[in-house]
């Protein structure tokens, strides 16, 4: 990694010592702590005033912190992160106009099932709600555009709320977290107790198939003459990829690929269709409409790749794969899921 | 139910066949295809030369647009996690940062983002942070001198009435890169692509390439908004009158 930053950015981890369990230390060192906890190893921010006390912790802590230039960009380069890797992508900015630029990057990753993790600044707590200095209610903000947000109230509480939040981002349906880091709670002492690893995994509602579902979709895929596989970003999300390509060369049924979906099936693979959609081909586009089963994949039927609804794909019967029980029957019903 | 599949799947493989032959003869009816011959940089055989000579883990990262459409169509990719674009909100802007945090993941992997000149304008602050940490993005610019899908949707279905879509008042993108000590360059000519881009991927730097294309190329099939599937239009209808030039038209 020659090319990494340099100098002050490679200074080794600070060994919170032994007697961490005990030892008071402040918000700031136990968001740091824990964030190595959660194995966020890089981040993407711009300081400012509320976030100053956790800036003078990442000096001495090693986490790879990066200097952008507009905090669109640390959400945006935090959800590359997250795309390329799976892993949860991190931004840390300040109160205020930091928290609300970061808006955009965590509606797009809320949209694409993203896994971020935003770490803002909030002013002191005893001035939340008195139009202070850079205070925006980035809570009540970022409430649709998150999958979850947090208000952290004391310093003893962030090892717990940061082990939620990468959690959540990860688990069931991947989606971007919001933590709101009053001042006042990153310069206070308190005594952290740091979670293991594997303690509060949230059971999330995550869809399975049922014995019968499971036989009626098989007899559909062995009674279909001109089937279709469309597969969508939940395939990437759910690393599927290899159990889609068995799917389609066992069954010899082709795949198309939404937007999202470009890269689990490999473009030169002789069953591979494309993208379908508003720019998808005519081969393919022809092919859901004459197909008489559709297999969806990862995939939530988005209105770029339907169409006019009662016009998407009406000789086929459906079958959905999908873990997220809200999508099913959303925009399209199925037959099988 | 194995019995069955296995016997069902017998059967089922001769109609797959039949099936797979028809989506061929579709294919091979209305390709995707653009005009090879065109004197111009058409921007798809921009796209298609990045993916010729890009390594087959290339990590791409896209802005939202025509160029988002272009690539989607003519690059090819060969592993999940290589394709980062904003694509349930379609945030412009987006390509380029992404690409930054894709290239920090795996620095020894190629990452190229290919941006519009309209999205690129939107984040190219970041060019410092690039230029800061030495972060080897390659950055192409599909640069069309506008906000080239709204442009399309005004020409198709607007009866060619352009607003708010010239770009022509941007920077040199080469000279911008340049001064905050990225290397860069332009490319006009089609003769041109080929060699610059293979310049452009041989080294481990960041790099910024603005590619000059032909500025009414549009991206076809499209489904028009609110219409079904089979409605889409396969490709432009015929020029009946001698375009005008389309900076005629936007000098209003």
């Amino acid at each position: 990694m020659s090319w990494l930053p340099t100098g002050r950015y490679q200074v080794p981890a600070v060994n919170f010592n032994v007697d961490k369990m005990t030892k008071p230390l402040t918000g700031s060192e136990i968001l740091l702590e824990s964030l190595h906890h959660a194995k966020g190893e890089v981040c993407f921010g711009l300081p400012g005033g509320a976030v100053l006390p956790r800036c003078d912790a990442l000096y001495s802590a090693g986490i790879r912190h990066l200097l952008v230039r507009h905090e669109q960009a640390a959400a945006f380069a935090a959800d590359g992160y997250a795309r390329a890797t799976g892993k949860p992508g991190v931004c840390l900015v300040t109160s205020g106009p930091g928290a609300t630029n970061v808006i955009t990057g965590l509606t797009s990753a809320l949209m694409d099932s993203i896994p971020v993790v935003a770490l803002s600044g909030q002013v002191p707590a005893s001035l939340i709600g008195k139009d202070a200095f850079q205070e925006a209610d980035t809570v009540g903000i970022s409430l649709p555009c998150t999958k979850r947000c947090f208000l952290v109230k004391s310093a003893a509480e962030i090892p717990v709320v940061i082990d939620k939040a990468f959690k959540t981002a990860v688990s069931g349906r991947p989606g971007p977290v919001l933590v709101d880091l009053p001042k006042s709670v990153l310069m206070e002492r308190a005594e952290a107790r740091f979670p293991p690893a594997n303690a509060g995994k949230r059971a999330e509602r995550i869809r399975e198939w049922r014995q019968e579902d499971l036989g009626r979709a098989a007899e559909m895929i062995l009674e279909s003459r001109r089937a279709v596989l469309y597969s969508g970003g939940g395939t990437i999300h759910s690393d599927a990829w290899n159990e889609l390509t068995e799917l389609s060369e066992l069954t010899h049924i082709p795949v198309t690929t939404t937007l999202m979906g470009l890269g689990a099936f490999p473009s030169r693979h002789p069953l591979s269709l494309g993208m379908l959609g508003m720019h998808g081909s005519y081969a393919t586009n022809t092919a859901i409409c004459e197909c008489d089963l559709l297999i969806a994949v990862g995939a939530r039927f988005d209105d770029r790749v339907t169409g006019r609804l009662n016009g998407f794909a009406t000789k086929s019967k459906k079958i959905q794969i999908e873990v997220d029980p809200s999508e099913i029957n959303k925009n399209v019903g199925v037959d099988a899921a | 139910m194995r019995r069955k599949i296995r016997q069902g799947r017998q059967a089922a493989n001769e109609y797959r066949q039949e099936w797979l032959r028809q989506i061929e003869a579709w294919r091979e009816e209305h390709p995707l295809a653009y005009d090879k011959c065109a004197r111009t940089v058409k921007p798809q055989y921009v796209i298609e030369t990045l993916s010729r000579h890009a390594d087959e883990d290339a990590i791409v990262s896209v802005d939202v647009g025509q160029h988002q459409m272009w690539a989607a169509q003519f690059f090819d990719f060969y592993t999940p996690r290589t394709w980062l674009s904003s694509s349930g909100l379609g945030a412009m802007g987006y390509g380029f940062p992404a690409a930054m945090g894709a290239q920090l993941a795996f620095p020894n992997r190629q990452v190229i983002a290919i941006v519009g000149d309209g999205g690129f304008q939107m984040t190219l602050n970041d060019l410092a942070t690039v230029a800061q940490y030495h972060i080897p993005v390659k950055i192409a610019i599909i640069n069309n001198h506008a906000l080239g899908m709204v442009r399309q949707w005004q020409e198709i279905f607007f009866e060619k009435r352009y607003c708010d879509i010239d770009l022509n008042f941007a920077p040199d993108f080469a000279k911008l890169a340049e001064s905050y000590g990225i290397r860069a360059s332009r490319v006009e000519h089609r003769a041109d692509v080929a060699d610059a881009v293979r310049d452009f991927l041989s080294d481990r730097e960041p790099r910024l390439m603005d590619f000059h294309v032909d500025r009414a190329e549009n991206v076809y099939p499209i489904v028009p908004p609110g219409a079904s599937v089979s409605e889409m239009v396969v490709e432009p209808p015929p020029v009946l009158v001698e375009e005008e030039s389309l900076d005629d038209l936007w000098a209003v």
